[in-house]
């Protein structure tokens, strides 16, 4: 696939995929495709062990463009085609990290909370504007309360109103924020403070942490002890002990 | 390979293509039946008169609500009586007879078709050994035609459902098309009830429920014209014969003479450690991945068993709601758990043209068997 809307630089064990030649910074089907284009990539042959997601200096991106997904009817398959590119993120076998530098608005904080790390410089700006917009934000109610709070996140997408990066790392929603010029230093810093996991149990890991906070424990409890045994059987060493009380 | 090189094959659309010329036999009904009552795990540990607090708390946490059963009446004193090995296999007989005659009529009634144009009728237990088997049975009590084949698969356990499908699917393709080969999965696990001497015992009486599910296999006269029902593409199985004796009846293991099923702890973790291997051989062999498959029914076996099977395969409670329900509701119905959760799904009516599914089962060999179905 010719991508024209975003580029991608692989070095080493880190994929760097570039959001920045969005017209206006905003997402539209074609930005959809090209982005799962290079997921499908990654699943089915990348070996890289960092994913990252930037965008230009002045924006990430500025949610969905709205004329493309109705101009005249809803592309109701435009936003399921979103949310399942979310998805795909979120179950990739690779350490995901957004790096946000200006402008991040609507559907674009979508794509950053899926992401295990989420870095920001101290210029960049948030807001969810989908109200201002007409329009619902996406997956943010199901993921931006798990960082922030319910209450805080009722404000943010009930208001629609701008924060800056170090409310941002306030509220839990961004890891840091650092000034422009050591945007660089900082990522090399992370990547190498995650390179020692394991990658054997960075995928159930990331996913039995976002299900406990909707289940209860005696949900949980199976599913986690299903997992332990096979990080332990298929990574490091010994025989797993089976759980002694309910056989099945 | 880089990037560069990498170019997005569409491994679904190239599938559709090749397959395109081909016909398959197709699941065109599904419908299930149960006993008459429905019991809660509180009541059936009361029927029974348990009193060990461990036994009546694995009852009462278990996530199970109910099951269906053929139990016997209590007693005066509100207990039920220990069933003698000849009252088991009676209520086995009288059970399969009762459900297998609802859930023929139910299925072929759905498809408007006459007990008289079946072929071919597959018969699954794994809950009563009978001799002759269940489709003797059955023949003489319901209207089949004089020269029907049948075939009875019996000790292939909870996993019976998919390899069976695998049988009828080929008894549909064999010789001229426009065969109908109806099958049974009949299982009156009730009637596999030992005393609540063990704790491992207690979680199989925990466990178990009758049901019996039918399954309308047809190929079409006409391959050119358009799929009736689900298209049975193709199988994959593992038998893991090292760990059969995870899961296998044993009649030794208790003081009642009575055949009684061993269950061991490590069951969920070994199904978990090899259900890769069978389910990504299935996708292999007609060069899809994961991500190609619309729709996943897996046999209800247990809570830890689908919690192993979500958590090895990447899957969702959403990927297996329907499997999730049909154990809540129903419990493990052995062969036939299979098909409960295909109905539910079906009855959901979002399978559009084009899509695929993967049925999963697992049972007694170690085995894990799965099938490839296309809308």
């Amino acid at each position: 696939m010719d991508l024209k809307l975003i580029s991608v630089t692989e070095r080493d064990s880190i994929t760097t995929i570039h959001v920045d030649k969005l017209d206006k910074g905003l997402i539209t089907m074609k930005t959809i495709s090209e982005l799962t284009h290079v997921l499908h990539y990654l699943e089915d042959e990348s070996e890289c062990k960092f994913v990252l997601f930037k965008g230009s200096r002045d924006c990430f991106g500025r949610g969905m463009d709205i004329d493309h997904f109705y101009p005249s009817k809803i592309d109701y398959e435009g936003f399921r085609k979103w949310e399942e590119m979310l998805k795909a993120i979120e179950t990739l076998e690779q350490i995901t990290m957004a790096v946000v530098e200006g402008e991040c608005f609507g559907a674009a904080i979508d794509l950053v909370l899926t992401c295990d790390v989420r870095l920001a410089s101290e210029q960049a700006t948030f807001s969810h504007d989908e109200v201002k917009r007409g329009i619902l934000p996406g997956q943010t109610i199901f993921q931006l309360g798990k960082f922030c709070g319910i209450g805080k996140m009722m404000e943010l997408i009930q208001t629609g109103r701008k924060y800056t990066a170090r409310e941002a790392v306030e509220m839990g929603i961004i890891n840091a924020a650092f000034p422009p010029p050591k945007m660089d230093d900082a990522i090399a810093a992370t990547l190498e403070k995650y390179a020692p996991v394991n990658m054997n149990i960075l995928m159930l890991s990331r996913r039995l942490a976002k299900e406990s906070f909707h289940i209860g424990y005696e949900d949980f409890i199976g599913g986690y002890l299903a997992a332990q045994h096979r990080v332990i059987s298929k990574g490091v060493a010994g025989e797993p002990d089976p759980d002694d009380s309910e056989i099945i | 390979m880089s990037l560069e090189e990498y170019t997005t094959v569409d491994t679904k659309q190239r599938f559709m293509e090749g397959i395109a010329k081909n016909s398959y036999p197709q699941i065109v009904s599904v419908a299930t039946a149960n006993p008459p009552k429905k019991y809660t795990q509180v009541e059936v540990v009361e029927l029974f008169g348990t009193t060990d607090p461990k036994v009546i708390k694995l009852f009462k946490k278990s996530h199970i609500k109910g099951r269906y059963l053929y139990l016997p009446e209590p007693g005066a004193n509100g207990i039920i009586r220990n069933e003698t090995n000849h009252e088991l296999i009676s209520k086995h007989l009288r059970g399969s007879l009762e459900l297998g005659t609802e859930v023929t009529r139910k299925c072929l009634s759905r498809r408007g078709v006459d007990i008289s144009e079946i072929d071919h009728l597959v018969c699954v237990t794994s809950t009563g050994l009978l001799l002759p088997g269940v489709s003797a049975h059955l023949l003489k009590s319901l209207n089949f035609r004089k020269n029907v084949r049948r075939t009875d698969i019996v000790g292939m356990g909870c996993s019976a459902g998919v390899p069976s499908l695998r049988s009828a699917a080929e008894a549909a393709s064999s010789g001229a098309p426009g065969k109908k080969v109806l099958l049974l999965c009949i299982e009156i696990c009730s009637a596999a009830y030992v005393g609540y001497e063990t704790i491992q015992a207690a979680v199989v009486n925990s466990l178990f429920g009758d049901g019996a599910a039918a399954v309308l296999v047809e190929t079409q006269k006409d391959p050119s014209s358009s799929p009736q029902g689900a298209n049975i593409i193709g199988f994959e199985c593992r038998t893991l014969v090292d760990h059969m004796d995870l899961l296998k009846y044993d009649l030794f293991e208790n003081k009642e003479n009575k055949i009684s099923l061993i269950l061991s702890k490590e069951l969920p973790y070994v199904i978990g450690n090899n259900i890769e291997d069978v389910v990504y051989g299935l996708l292999n062999n007609y060069g899809l991945k994961k991500r190609d498959i619309s729709h996943w029914v897996i046999h209800a076996g247990g809570r830890k068993v689908l919690e192993s099977v979500k958590y090895n395969l990447g899957l969702t409670n959403h990927d297996i709601k329907h499997t999730m329900a049909v154990h809540e509701e129903y419990g493990n119905m052995a062969s036939g758990s299979v098909f409960f959760s295909f109905e539910r799904f079906l009855k959901e009516n979002t399978a559009k043209r084009g899509d695929l599914g993967v049925l999963i089962a697992m049972g007694p060999g170690l085995s894990i068997e799965s099938a490839l179905l296309m809308w």
